[in-house]
Parts: C-alpha cells; sequence; structure tokens
C-alpha cells in the first residue's frame, strides 16, 4: 500500500531494524518475559517514540497513521514490543498531545520508559477535587512497571490521569500466555495527579489504542500468513508440495484477503482519527474488533499449515499464536466493542 | 493510501442516490416479481451518464475514474442489484474492453453509442462447457476471405435477450490453447446471430441472460477487438476491472441489508424491548457493519489501484470474494433479525439474500477469486 513520502520513509527504516535488531530477539523476549533494562533507551533512539507527535513538539509528526504503519511492522517481528509501543504511542502520548503537555511529551518521546495503561472497568475509583484528581485501586495485570495512564469511575463520571511510575507500589510478576515481553504486572494505585482528562478523553484514547491493537493484529497475521507460504512451499506430501492442495491454498487466501480487510479498517480509522473526521471512534472500534478476530484465526490457519511443527518452539508461528490470542484480552474486548457499535448503530436508526 | 472522497465524488453520489430512491427503488419489488427488463430505468441510466461512467466524455462517457464507478453501482445497487447488473455489464464488460483495445475508428462506431446509453451491450465469453475454465472455449471463428465466419453457442449471457452490441470470443487456433483465443466485436442484429429464452433464475430476476448462439455469422476485419490471438488478454483484463464492478454491486446488496436490518430491529419489539436491545441482535449487527466497511474498503483499493494504472488482479479478486461473501452472510443475517417477515416478499430482505447469491458466482466464482490470490501469494 502507498502511504506519505514521510511514513513510507519510516516504514523502510523499521523494516531493515525489524531484521537486524527485533526478529533475532523476539524469541528470547518472550521467553524471559521482558525486555532487557536499557532496552526502552534504544527504542527512543531509535525514534519509535512520539511517532504520531508533530515534528514542532518533538516526534516524528507521522500522525496515528504513522504509528500504526510503524507499529503493524514492528508486530511482523515482535508483538510484545508492538504492543508496548501501541499502549505507550496509543494512550500514553495520545494524553500528552490532548494536553499539549511538553514536559510529558519530552518524557514519554525521551527516555523515560514504556507507559502503560489502565482502561475504565479496572476497578480504579476516580474523584476530581478543584485542581487534582486523586486515583486509587488495585489492578491485575497492569502493562510493565513503568508510568501508567490510568482511568476510573468517580461521582462527576469517568476520569483519566497520567500515574508516574514512583507513584504506584507493583506487586507480582504474571505469567502470561502471550505478549509475554510486556511484562504483565500487578500494580496498586494510589495517587494524587493534577494533570486529568474527562469521559471523551478516556474514549478517544480508546479509540487510538484500539487502532494500534489491529495494527498489532495485523502485523502478527501477515507474519503468519508469510511464513505459512514459506512452509506450504517446501514442505513435500504425497509427492507435491503441500501448496499445490487446495485445501491449504484456501487457507493461505482466506487469511490474505481477512487481513487486508481488517488492514484497511486500521489505517482507514487511523486516518479518520487524525483528521478528526465524525464516527472516527466507531471506525477504530471496528477495527480492532475485526482485526484481532482476524489474527487470532490468520495465526491459527498458519499454525495449522505447518501441521506438528507448527505447535513446537522450533518455528515462531506458535508465538504469534499467543500473541494474537493475547491481543483479545488488551483493553476492550470482542463484547465491549460490540456493544459499543450496537449502540452506535442504534443512535443512528432509532 | 486515502481513500476520503473528493468533492465532485461526493456530487456524484448525492445525484445517483436520488434517483436511485426516487425513481428505482420504488420500482425494485414488482421488477423482480415480474421478472421485468427494466427498460425505462436502463434509458434514465444512459441520460445520467451512468453507462459509460469511466469513457471519456469525447467518446460518449462521464469520464469519471473508477472510484466514481464503484459509488455509482453501490447507490443503483441498494435499490435494486437487477438494474446494477445491466448497468455494470454495459460499463466494465463491453465499455471497458473497446477503451482498452478498440482502433479509433471501432470506438466511434461502437463506444460512443454504448457509452451514451442509446445502445446496450453484452459480453459472451461462458459456453455450456467453458465456465470457470473460460479457456475451453468451443465456439469456433474460422478465416473466410478477409474476415471470420463464427460457429457455437455462448451461456448465460447477461443483457443476452436485448443487447445490440456484444463483445465475442471465440477460438481461432485451437492448438495454441488459451493463445489461439480471439475476440470480436458482435452486431447482436445481424444474421446468424440467436438469441435463446431468457434464463429464469433464483435472483436478479430483472436482469435477463440467455443462451446467444452463432450459426454460419460473419464478421469482418473491422470487428476483430485486439489481436489474432489476444482474446484471452482482452477476456481476463476485464475481468480485472469488471470484478470491481461485482464488488461494488455486492457492497450495495450488503448495505442494503444492512440498513434494512437495522431499521427493523430498532423498531420491532420482543419481551418487551427493542430487537437491537437483545444482545446476540446488537452485536450481529455491530459485526454485519463491520464487514460492510470492510467490503467497501477493498472494493475502493481496488478501484484506486486501477486508477492508479496498476495491475490489480489480486486487489480486484479479494474484493469480489470479499464483498461477495459479506453480501451473503449480511443478506442471510438480515432475514434471520426480520424473522418470518424476513421470509415473505412483503419485505424486500428475501430479494437481497436471493440476489446476493450471484455474486459469488458469475465474473470468477469465489473458487477462482481464491485461486488467483493463493497463486499470488506463492509466486511472491
Ligand atoms: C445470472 C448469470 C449471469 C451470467 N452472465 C454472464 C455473462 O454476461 N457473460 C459470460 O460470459 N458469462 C456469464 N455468466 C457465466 C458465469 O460467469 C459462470 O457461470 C461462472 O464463471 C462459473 O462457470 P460455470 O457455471 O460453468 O461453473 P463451473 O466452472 O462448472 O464450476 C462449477 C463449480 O466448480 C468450481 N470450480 C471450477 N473450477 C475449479 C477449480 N479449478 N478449483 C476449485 N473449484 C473449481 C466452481 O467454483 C463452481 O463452484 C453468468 C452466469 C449467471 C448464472
Amino acid at each position: 500500500m502507498k502511504w506519505p513520502a514521510h511514513v513510507e520513509a519510516l516504514q523502510g527504516a523499521v523494516v531493515a531494524l525489524g531484521a537486524r535488531e527485533l526478529g533475532p530477539n523476539a524469541a528470547r523476549w518472550d521467553s524471559s518475559a521482558g525486555f532487557e533494562p536499557t532496552f526502552a533507551a534504544k527504542v527512543a533512539d531509535w525514534g519509535l517514540f512520539g511517532v504520531s507527535v508533530p515534528e514542532v513538539q518533538g516526534g516524528a509528526g507521522a500522525g496515528l497513521l504513522g504509528a500504526a504503519v510503524v507499529i503493524e511492522e514492528i508486530a511482523a517481528h515482535s508483538g510484545s514490543l508492538a504492543m508496548r509501543l501501541a499502549l505507550h504511542e496509543g494512550v500514553a502520548v495520545g494524553f500528552a498531545l490532548g494536553l499539549a503537555d511538553t514536559s510529558l511529551l519530552a518524557r514519554l518521546i525521551g527516555n523515560g520508559g514504556f507507559a502503560g495503561w489502565v482502561g475504565l472497568g479496572r476497578g480504579v475509583t476516580a474523584e476530581q477535587s478543584s485542581d487534582r484528581l486523586r486515583l486509587q485501586g488495585s489492578v491485575c495485570m497492569a502493562p510493565g512497571d513503568g508510568d501508567l495512564v490510568v482511568a476510573g469511575h468517580g461521582t462527576g463520571g469517568p476520569r483519566v490521569g497520567f500515574v508516574a511510575a514512583d507513584q504506584l507500589s507493583s506487586g507480582r510478576a504474571r505469567a502470561a500466555c502471550g505478549l509475554r515481553a510486556v511484562g504483565w504486572t500487578d500494580v496498586v494505585i494510589d495517587a494524587d495527579v493534577e494533570h486529568s482528562g474527562n469521559a471523551a478523553v478516556a474514549a478517544r484514547l480508546g479509540a487510538r489504542l484500539s487502532v494500534l491493537i489491529g495494527a498489532v493484529a495485523c502485523g502478527l497475521a501477515r507474519a503468519a500468513i508469510s511464513q505459512a507460504t514459506a512452509y506450504a512451499q517446501v514442505r513435500e506430501q504425497f509427492g507435491q508440495s503441500i501448496a499445490q492442495f487446495q485445501a491449504i491454498q484456501w487457507k493461505l487466501a482466506n487469511g490474505a484477503t481477512e487481513r487486508d480487510a481488517a488492514w484497511l479498517l486500521v489505517t482507514d480509522a487511523a486516518g479518520r482519527l487524525d483528521a478528526q473526521r465524525p464516527a472516527a471512534n466507531e471506525a477504530a472500534a471496528r477495527a480492532q474488533l475485526a482485526a484481532v478476530r482476524m489474527s487470532v484465526s490468520a495465526c491459527s490457519e498458519a499454525l495449522q499449515v505447518h501441521g506438528g511443527y507448527g505447535y513446537t518452539r522450533e518455528f515462531p508461528i506458535e508465538r504469534l499464536l499467543r500473541d494474537a490470542r493475547a491481543c483479545t484480552a488488551i483493553d476492550r474486548g470482542d463484547d465491549d466493542l460490540r456493544a459499543a457499535l450496537a449502540a452506535a448503530i442504534t443512535a443512528r436508526f432509532e | 493510501m486515502d481513500l476520503t472522497l473528493s468533492e465532485e465524488h461526493e456530487a456524484l453520489v448525492r445525484m445517483v442516490r436520488e434517483f436511485a430512491i426516487r425513481e428505482v427503488q420504488p420500482k425494485a419489488a414488482a421488477i423482480d416479481r415480474d421478472s421485468r427488463f427494466p427498460s425505462e430505468l436502463v434509458a434514465r441510466m444512459g441520460e445520467l451518464g451512468l453507462m459509460g461512467i469511466e469513457v471519456e466524455v469525447e467518446y460518449g462517457g462521464s469520464g469519471l475514474d473508477p472510484i466514481a464507478y464503484v459509488l455509482a453501482m453501490e447507490e443503483v445497487s441498494v435499490a435494486c442489484a437487477s438494474t446494477a447488473v445491466i448497468m455494470s455489464v454495459n460499463n466494465s464488460l463491453v465499455c471497458d474492453p473497446l477503451v482498452k483495445f478498440a482502433t479509433e475508428a471501432q470506438k466511434q462506431r461502437w463506444l460512443v453509442p454504448l457509452a451514451s446509453g442509446l445502445k446496450l451491450g453484452c459480453f459472451m465469453l461462458s459456453e455450456p462447457e467453458a465456465g470457470s475454465d473460460a479457456a475451453a472455449q468451443r465456439t469456433v471463428a474460422t478465416p473466410d476471405g478477409d474476415g471470420w465466419v463464427i460457429d457455437g453457442i455462448k451461456n448465460w449471457i447477461t443483457n443476452g435477450p436485448q443487447a445490440d452490441v456484444g463483445i465475442l470470443f471465440t477460438m481461432t487456433d485451437r492448438a495454441a490453447g488459451h493463445r489461439g483465443i480471439t475476440a470480436f466485436i458482435i452486431d447482436m442484429h445481424a444474421d446468424g446471430v440467436r438469441r435463446g429464452h431468457k434464463d429464469d433464475k433464483l435472483g436478479i430476476r430483472g436482469s435477463h441472460s440467455s443462451q446467444v448462439s452463432f450459426d454460419q455469422h460473419r464478421v469482418g476485419p473491422e470487428q476483430l477487438l485486439g489481436k489474432v490471438g489476444e482474446g484471452f488478454k482482452v477476456a481476463m483484463s476485464t475481468l480485472d476491472c469488471g470484478r470491481i464492478g461485482i464488488a461494488a454491486q455486492a457492497l450495495g446488496i450488503a448495505r442494503a441489508s444492512f440498513e434494512a436490518a437495522a431499521a427493523y430491529a430498532c423498531m420491532r419489539k420482543t419481551f418487551g424491548k427493542r430487537v437491537i436491545d437483545h444482545q446476540a441482535m446488537g452485536f450481529l449487527l455491530a459485526d454485519m457493519e463491520t464487514e460492510l466497511e470492510a467490503a467497501r474498503l477493498l472494493t475502493l483499493r481496488a478501484a484506486a489501484a486501477k486508477m492508479a494504472g496498476r495491475r490489480h488482479s489480486v486487489e480486484s479478486a479479494m474484493a469480489k470474494l470479499y464483498a461477495s461473501e459479506a453480501a451473503n452472510r449480511l443478506a442471510k443475517a438480515a432475514i434471520q433479525i426480520h424473522g418470518g417477515n424476513g421470509y415473505v416478499t412483503e419485505f424486500p430482505v428475501e430479494r437481497f439474500y436471493r440476489d446476493a447469491k450471484i455474486t459469488e458466482i458469475y465474473e470468477g466464482t469465489s473458487e477462482i477469486q481464491r485461486l488467483v490470490i493463493a497463486a499470488d501469494l506463492l509466486r511472491a
């Protein structure tokens, strides 16, 4: 697909980076359930933080579309890193952009580490006083132990605030099935923060994250389909390459078509959010819904093409499937998304 | 890729939507019930410039781009898929190959009246024994003086009973296989061209298809389309474009299904609440709209690739495959959401269901699209 020149350039850089730095390390990050402590600094050096931030504010100026393209590319190598970036760029950077908070932006684009997100419905209470927001709760499986953007419900409705890592106490690390290197950790939140946002802010951050989760899912699926295609051409059974069987061809063709469909939904939603077009949040919800479902099924079918080998850790396909499955558990699940979409349809047709 | 519509596209959508809602939609149920070919709507589409959308103005067309074609096809298909396929055959299966392969003199003689809607075209590739395997042509063109004499039978030819002009594929050199196929432009009113009875069909009943048989039909050299032996290339490149039109037709049927179902689910009450407020129904509608939007984007992507002058066989195949299967799922779901009312002809969704099925069959079945997509993946 053709992108604006600066997005293409970024994508090209990430392709090279992926082959050199990400692909060779992805399996290790997965099995050790984390990145090395200095890794976030490298990611900052590579310019992967702040892709969606305008250049005048210190970012790459590629919008959410650019972030989606970069994250999709990264996911083809490491789902965990891609999801880390989706949370960081989608939510934390989005929050700072909304506030036009330059020092927060500088922290997020520089070497402040990966920031994560605790969305609505995780049991956090949020009480807004005149100038401060108090966030309290204990959360199971927050992404990592860095800074967090936290959403919670309070008497005045939903609020979101930025909680720095030193205001959090982290509990036990959770061993997850997929996206393991994200570093899932229980945290206790009891913080008093200055900057906060309302329900509309929470919805916008959720939509940004939807798009980028969709990008992660699409990158995983692309890698899975291409690995299955390559494997089908070298594996021989019944005296011919298994790629000659229509049963195999159909899996590949269906996977590629569904993947392209989902990727178009993702990039279209990114463009709508960048241009602040109406109903962009709905487009984002559809993108996440379609992309995550597609990814689980494409990775599963791609594993099937690998036969028994697909089930072993000799091939990366099992990790792709675990990562795709984990995408279904990040932020809004399938049913939350469909409930939101059904409400939007009702509002249009009643 | 930016798929935002231009002002010109928006204006076209407004114009076609108004025509579809005011003039087409009120007649759609009766057209289907009576299997009536809607000649007056075909004439109106000619007046509105919808019969040669992408043909340059100097050749009688509207001079618009492939995205405009998709948008117009979608709007007409929402109202009546029969009327839409009459339009799509003329646009993409007849005008399109003439634009690409006809000489200047041929364009003046054949393209101008077709694109301006004065004449109607048909595309004659399929035969009783050659459908998916289109290269297995049995219709033969035998050299005769400076021209050819044609014998054979074509099957399921959309617009066959009404067409004035046809694009015909014949075998001129059997030993050469698909490189022995040659295309001609046919005057459908000439001697030696006979149309069979219209087919009685499950859906798109207002669009008539029939056999067309050729018995010692003589054509002159001025009727040769492209070069001798180039017919298969003409057919395949035409279908690459035609599939965008069928994807758009499917998109229209899918949208009609979704809109009817959403409106019904918001109105009908069961167990004290609206149908849409039952989770199983509301979630189903959310899935339907997601598939609808995905079908739209794949179709627009194929049109954008055509517009950029790139080869777009795979984009077209994906668009047609996805949109046609989505249309079938959505039409089926729309019936389910309507309950018993979905099964009776008083409501339009049973028509959408019957009409949707054809989009998985013509211009290359879903299986053929999967073969195209898989072959491309395995080549890469
Ligand atoms: C209403 C209508 C209008 C039409 N209009 C036109 C027209 O205007 N012009 C025209 O030329 N044709 C037209 N057609 C013909 C249409 O394009 C063919 O019906 C279609 O291409 C399928 O060919 P077939 O019916 O011979 O099926 P077959 O080729 O006999 O196929 C039968 C089944 O086998 C599957 N199949 C075939 N080969 C393979 C394979 N290699 N791998 C896997 N599966 C395979 C097919 O997908 C299908 O499911 C029309 C048909 C209909 C019904």
